[in-house]
């Protein structure tokens, strides 16, 4: 309530126009009077020119009015502020003291000299200055002329932006402030990351250990398999060194019984060119040619069904032709032309009639024929469907769907395919045969020259010269036996076979038979799962790198994270992890739909549906701001929102009526934008300065002084001073509430 | 609706279009609005942790 006012005001002074005007006696009467009682609503209805207009403009100047946002102060109230403190205009002297319901006096005063103070008396008397901003954080100050309330009501949206602004401001370091607490919580020791780490390299472990004994189970089969074979080959070679030995044992004594030659001739050149020829003989690998043959003959599948083709002649020829496989390059190295023209005479006969012979049988047996009639068949059909999808042809001569003569005939294909497995060894072995001839027809043309430079270097006795030719070949074969046998021994060393072992033909044979039933699983195919096994190897070793690669990683990184200092929040990483997002998601949400709102109040359009229900919300709080009551004629509705989504917003009902702005008059709409104004949830109390309420209807006034009641009782309300004309002359009537 | 029920709506419609249950809903709300409450955000490492922990 006002405990005191005083001013004096001058106009045009120093003129001869200059006017004096203090208070209106019944202002200054219904102070002192205390009229009023404790009231802190006044409504003063005046004539013009009583000074009622300058009673609000001084004490709004007094209450700093002056610097209120432009949209919070009218630009009509602003330019009479400014002309209140015009001093070549008037001068005035104003002071005025209102009771705070919280116990103190506030006093506000100014003058002409530019003093404009504010300053909360104690009880005991005593006056401390506050400046504008403790000032503005304690009242908040309403000074108004209700004009176009109702676009005003519309703007009201800017007190929402302003909210979401604070909401922001408290978002974003809040948004920034967890981020940086998990960046350092994940710098801090983290019981689940070592956890993690710990687990991957006992599972890797546990890994490792799992490939290392599979890789030593390959290991062990590849060496069964690598043995049998050196075992199979050594015993080849001792049996091939021990019949060589026999043989020069025989030709040494044939040697002493013949005359030895006369004389010989030392010739180096020759030597190197004999020497040479041998090497060129040898390098024709005919030996390891006719062993590949063997192989490939008693090796294969279908060796049974040789056997038992072969005639008594052609397994004799065959045991001829590969039994000895070094005896054709002894007699080349000799040049025993009869023995090596009747090898190849022998080779090509096994070639043309052995096996052709059997090889016919063979497939006869799975009808050579039907073969390849179904793969033409085939063929055919395939090229037809391609080209001819849609035709009925087929079914029309076959009297069955396309498909299933296809299926039919894969099924034929697949049963007769054997045929081409024996076509393929056929040619493999011809293919292999001719290169032997080939070879020894090349091998027989060294073998001439050879024989015309031996000869040059002997004289006499010729019969003897290619006796002591052979006896030196066979010991220089012998000795390559012998070095063959050296290196298979070794490595069947290395592979874990006991010198005990070696050294025994019956331990060999024995260990050869273990063997062979140990790799019985490989079914004729141990060549194939020798690289099988050493690809398997390589893959695992490979793995098995990688594996170490990783765990030593991982040794580094646990070592990394162990010597980390613990954190009592680390555990709950994940948990503020997953607030942190939802806080991110909620700021985008509020940036969103703050960027509706422009600076200025307006809403911008956007009927996404996404928008809808935040437009609700809105609608919602600035009805809040009305008390969720409006005037609307002449009685009071309840509304539950302002629906904005429409170009002309509508209050709604909590029955759903809908009443558009547009549809209100001046007056109901200027009592229901000054009640959103007088928003109960202020926290500061409220100075309220109304001129020209003259517009309102009594119904839309009462509303007014029910919500400034309101405030009052809620201890919000410093003072409200509320002004309208009257139409008789020389009145200055107080109403108090 | 006061300034923290209108908060209370967004956090709401924010839930809502996010699929978020009733109880996140309320736990998010709960420790936002705690959040927002403490006054030097920059110094209060552990308060802010316990809050979000405790939910």
């Amino acid at each position: 309530m006002i405990k005191f006012i005083d001013y004096k005001l001058i106009k045009q002074p120093n003129t001869i126009s200059e006017e004096t005007f203090t208070p209106n006696n019944n202002l200054v009467e219904f102070i002192n009077s205390r009229e009023g009682g404790n009231s802190r609503i006044l409504v003063i209805k005046a004539s013009n020119s009583s000074g009622k207009s300058f009673l609000l403009n001084s004490i709004a100047y007094a209450f700093k009015a002056l610097e209120l946002p432009d949209d919070e102060l009218s630009p009509s109230l602003r330019r009479s502020l400014n002309y209140l403190i015009d001093k070549e205009h008037q001068k005035i002297n104003f002071e005025i003291d209102i009771d705070d319901p919280d116990g103190f006096k506030i006093n506000g005063k100014f003058n002409y000299l530019d003093e404009n103070e504010i300053r909360i008396k104690d009880k005991k008397g005593g006056a401390e200055k506050i400046n504008s901003d403790e000032f503005s954080s304690r009242y908040k100050l309403l000074y108004d002329i209700p004009e176009k309330p109702l676009d005003r009501i519309y703007k009201l949206l800017k007190s929402i932006k302003e909210f979401n602004g604070e909401i922001l401001g408290n978002l974003n370091p809040l948004d920034i402030k967890i981020r940086d607490i998990l960046k350092s919580i994940k710098e801090e020791r983290d019981e689940v990351v070592i956890k993690k780490i710990q687990d991957r390299i006992n599972r890797d472990l546990e890994l490792k250990k799992t490939h290392e004994d599979k890789l030593d189970k390959l290991k062990e089969n590849l060496k069964d398999l690598e043995n049998y074979d050196n075992l199979i080959r050594l015993k080849k070679s001792t049996d091939s060194k021990a019949r060589k030995v026999i043989e020069f044992s025989n030709i040494e004594k044939e040697l002493k019984l013949l005359k030895p030659s006369s004389r010989s001739k030392k010739n180096t050149d020759n030597k190197n060119k004999i020497s040479a020829l041998k090497k060129e003989i040898r390098n024709l690998h005919i030996s390891s040619l006719l062993v590949y043959c063997k192989e490939e003959i008693i090796e294969n599948v279908y060796y049974e069904k040789f056997t038992n083709s072969f005639s008594k002649t052609d397994v004799n020829l065959f045991n001829y032709l590969f039994d000895n496989p070094e005896s054709i390059v002894d007699d080349l190295l000799v040049n025993d032309v009869e023995k090596i023209s009747k090898f190849i005479k022998g080779l090509e006969s096994f070639k043309n009639i052995s096996l052709d012979k059997v090889f016919k049988e063979l497939k006869s047996e799975y009808n050579e024929f039907d073969y390849k009639f179904i793969k033409e068949l085939k063929n055919a059909f395939t090229k037809y469907q391609d080209n001819c999808r849609q035709s009925q042809l087929i079914i029309g001569l076959f009297d069955k769907n396309p498909y299933l003569i296809m299926e039919k005939l894969d099924i034929y294909e697949n049963k007769l395919s054997i045929v081409d497995d024996l076509n393929k060894l056929q040619k493999e072995l011809n293919n292999a045969i001719s290169s032997l001839v080939g070879k020894i027809n090349k091998g027989l043309s060294f073998s001439k020259k050879l024989s015309r430079e031996i000869t040059k270097n002997k004289s006499g006795n010729n019969g003897y010269d290619k006796k002591i030719e052979r006896a030196n070949n066979i010991k220089e074969s012998i000795n390559r036996d012998k070095l063959e046998i050296d290196k298979l021994r070794n490595n069947l060393e290395i592979n874990g076979v006991k010198l005990s072992v070696l050294n025994d033909a019956n331990s060999i044979d024995e260990l050869c038979d273990n063997l062979y039933m140990k790799n019985n699983y490989c079914k004729g195919k141990e060549k194939e799962q020798i690289d099988e096994y050493k690809n398997e190897i390589k893959k695992s070793e490979l793995f098995l790198v990688t594996l170490d690669k990783a765990l030593l990683d991982d040794n580094v990184k646990l070592k990394v994270e162990n010597s980390k200092k613990s954190s009592k929040y680390a555990l709950n990483h994940r948990e503020i992890q997953i607030f942190s997002n939802k806080l991110s998601f909620f700021t985008r949400y509020m940036v969103q739909r703050n960027a509706l709102i422009s600076d200025n109040g307006e809403l911008k359009s956007d009927d996404s549906l996404e928008y809808k229900s935040y437009m609700k919300i809105i609608g919602e709080y600035v009805a809040s701001l009305m008390g969720n009551k409006i005037i609307y004629q002449d009685s009071n509705v309840d509304i539950a929102y302002i629906d904005y989504s429409s170009k002309t917003p509508y209050f709604v009902t909590q029955n759903d009526r809908r009443i558009a702005f547009s549809d209100f008059s001046g007056g109901q709409g200027s009592s229901n934008y000054l009640k959103a104004k007088l928003n109960i949830s202020e926290e500061r109390k409220f100075i309220v300065l109304i001129d020209e309420i003259a517009n309102m209807d009594n119904k839309s006034l009462e509303m007014v002084i029910d919500r400034l009641k309101e405030l009052n009782n809620n201890n919000k309300l410093l003072l409200a001073i509320l002004v309208e004309p009257a139409k008789e002359s020389n009145t200055f009537k107080i109403r108090s509430y | 609706m006061n300034e923290e029920e209108y908060l209370e709506k967004l956090v709401k419609d924010f839930g809502k279009i996010n699929g978020y249950s009733s109880e996140e809903k309320n736990e998010f709300s709960t420790v936002l609005k705690k959040l927002m409450a403490v006054e030097d955000k920059e110094g209060s490492f552990d308060e802010i942790i316990e809050i979000i922990i405790k939910g």
